[in-house]
């Protein structure tokens, strides 16, 4: 299966990877290579398959949806790569 | 005194003769609560141990020196005090770098993560620390446990202890070296299509795949949700009994997690059907002649002592590599879009928060992990779902028909746990595809979510372990341990 550079690129773009040209290539023949191998997914008969559950049998147990301290607050700021006062700083997120 | 009844590994070669890195998890335990031995002097020894060899295995990525020493001392301040002990007293046990442990780095043997500091513990961690359990460091794995040779890690390259010039498969490989070199007495890996079992087999030890929802995974970094699981690996089959009945429980922290009592009574094999599944030992298989005997000889021994070999047939099978990879790519996909350098681990400044995403999954991820979220990202993107997704899905809902009609037959499956002993380091690295079919025979067991083990088997003409693999059905862990036993007693 062939996969062009722009196909490459389109889905860098969606995955929010910066990809060197080096890269680029790599990956075009590599995914070409394993969406022909994965292709033969197409060859099983599903035709008694409903669309398929998750793992998790029987349904998973959701807890009570209840406020809580953590505790955690300054451990998770700490990894923060940029912060102030309490806050972890952001870029604008809005252009 | 029980201990390790595996083959020495060479690292140990030119050591003075000690004993206590040759101690099981339970032996341990049973030497401290009788005051025989110190919690510190298990400790000191495998730190010794670890300094002097572990500069050639590379199995940890960072010892935690001061907290274990000083869990051991509050664990000898306990015994001096009178006070009772856990389940796991002074048992040393590594964690493979994707499971959180408070103020511990954390690293999932990435560099996106270089820096990031766990703030809290995981669950199934907590719960072998409320048993009195010392955690001795944390271990090599591929990256994001994406990967069956750990040499996918972004900081080294681990070594199987048994033979330096191959690998300990992966991705919990330094979990395994850890374990097979003597270094702790038992590790904490994560298995998502055999990252416990495969590594288990090449390192010649146990390596435990608890069903889907056994162990809860709060605090393991999330690779693919519906089929990551928390395993033990030990040298004995009596010491993953031993962690898997302390880290097993329904846990708020995790939704799928349920509490499902586990029987620590062994079943009479006598009568008991082994269903050995015949795609599996086919000439396409792969399977090394060395690996079909070492089976063979296991399906004999079990027949002798009563148990009925029948032949079942998992037609769908063919496909659960495909399945696999194509719904753990998606789920990875979506689980790794957390790390954007903003919030923790090392981040890349562009000019637009944009840039900033994509600048630090870029240079932060390695070439495995950007393989496969690509992958996952394309399977996921309009006008694919349909055929790659929604297609993988469907056949792994076969799969788990075809694993209920086989427990309808049999009452355990017995298979190889890979087709090949442990490859040389640098053999599959140039070559995905090949790296991934490694995994063939483990890779089904997750999409069912069933209960599987690895245990050793003997090893081929150039000493390397051979590892078979049991399966039951979901929360049947006690058969496992049931028919290892029958094995074992017979050696």
């Amino acid at each position: 299966m062939d996969i062009t550079t722009a196909e490459v690129e389109r889905i860098a773009e969606l995955a929010r990877l910066e990809l060197t040209p080096e890269e680029k290539t790599l990956y075009r023949g590599q995914l070409g290579h394993i969406l022909s191998w994965a292709g033969r997914i197409n060859a099983a008969d599903i035709k008694a398959a409903p669309f398929a559950a998750p793992a998790a049998e029987p349904a998973p147990a959701l807890r009570e949806d209840a406020p809580a301290i953590s505790g955690q607050g300054q451990a998770i700021l700490q990894n923060a790569r940029e912060r102030e006062l309490d806050f972890i700083k952001v870029q604008k997120v809005i252009e | 005194m029980s201990k390790r009844r595996l083959a020495r590994p060479r690292c140990w070669d030119a050591l003075k003769p000690r004993t206590i890195f040759m101690l099981t998890a339970a032996a341990t335990v049973k030497l401290i609560k009788e005051k025989k031995l110190k919690a510190a002097a298990a400790l000191e020894e495998r730190l010794e141990l670890i300094q002097a060899k572990d500069g050639t295995i590379k199995a940890f990525l960072e010892v935690f020196q001061a907290s274990a020493r000083a869990r051991a001392a509050a664990i000898d301040a306990k015994t001096a005090a009178g006070k009772p002990l856990g389940k796991l007293a002074g048992v040393t046990v590594a964690l493979k770098d994707n499971l959180a442990y408070a103020g511990h780095r954390m690293t999932c043997a990435s560099k996106i993560l270089t820096g990031y500091v766990a703030p809290y513990t995981a669950t199934a961690v907590q719960r072998l620390l409320d048993e009195d359990a010392v955690i001795i460091g944390r271990t090599n794995m591929d990256e994001f446990a994406m990967g069956s040779s750990t040499e996918n890690s972004a900081y080294q390259t681990t070594k199987n202890p048994v033979n330096t010039a191959r690998v300990p498969g992966g991705s919990s490989g330094g979990p395994a070296a850890a374990v097979a070199a003597g270094f702790c007495a038992a590790a904490l890996g994560s298995d998502t299509g055999g990252s416990v079992r495969q590594p288990a087999a090449f390192c010649g030890i146990y390596g435990l795949k608890p069903t889907y929802g056994l162990v809860s995974r709060c605090g393991l970094t999330a690779f693919a949700s519906s089929l990551d699981q928390i395993g033990p690996l030990t040298t004995t089959a009596e010491d993953s009994q031993l962690l898997l009945s302390v880290i097993a429980a329904r846990d708020p922290g995790d939704a799928t997690s349920r509490q499902s009592p586990l029987s620590e009574k062994y079943a009479d094999i006598r009568g008991l059907r082994v269903g050995l599944p015949m795609q599996y030992f086919s000439a396409r298989s792969g399977v090394e002649p060395a690996v079909s005997d070492a089976i063979e000889k296991l399906t004999a021994r079990l027949a002798s002592a009563g148990a009925v070999p029948v032949n079942i047939s998992l037609p769908n099978c063919e496909y659960a590599m495909a399945a696999y990879h194509i719904i753990a790519a998606c789920e990875a996909a979506s689980n790794l879009g957390r790390f954007d350098g903003i919030r923790y681990g090392a981040g890349v400044k562009g000019a637009t928060l944009a840039e900033t995403y994509k600048k630090t999954r870029g240079q932060g991820f390695g070439p495995e992990v950007k393989r496969r979220i690509m992958l996952g990202t394309y399977s996921l993107s309009a006008g694919y779902y349909d055929a790659y997704y929604l297609k993988a899905q469907q056949a792994r809902a076969m799969i788990r028909r075809d694993f209920n009609a086989a427990f309808a037959a049999a009452d355990v499956i017995l298979t190889p746990t890979t087709p090949t002993t442990a490859f040389k380091l640098g053999e599959k690295l140039g070559d995905p595809l090949a790296m991934y079919l490694s995994d063939i025979f483990t890779v089904p067991c997750n999409l069912a979510g069933l209960a599987a083990i690895s245990f050793p088997a003997g090893s081929d003409s150039a000493g390397l372990p051979i590892g078979a693999q049991l399966l039951a059905k979901p929360f049947k862990e006690d058969l496992l341990f049931s028919v290892i036993r029958e094995v074992e007693r017979g050696h």
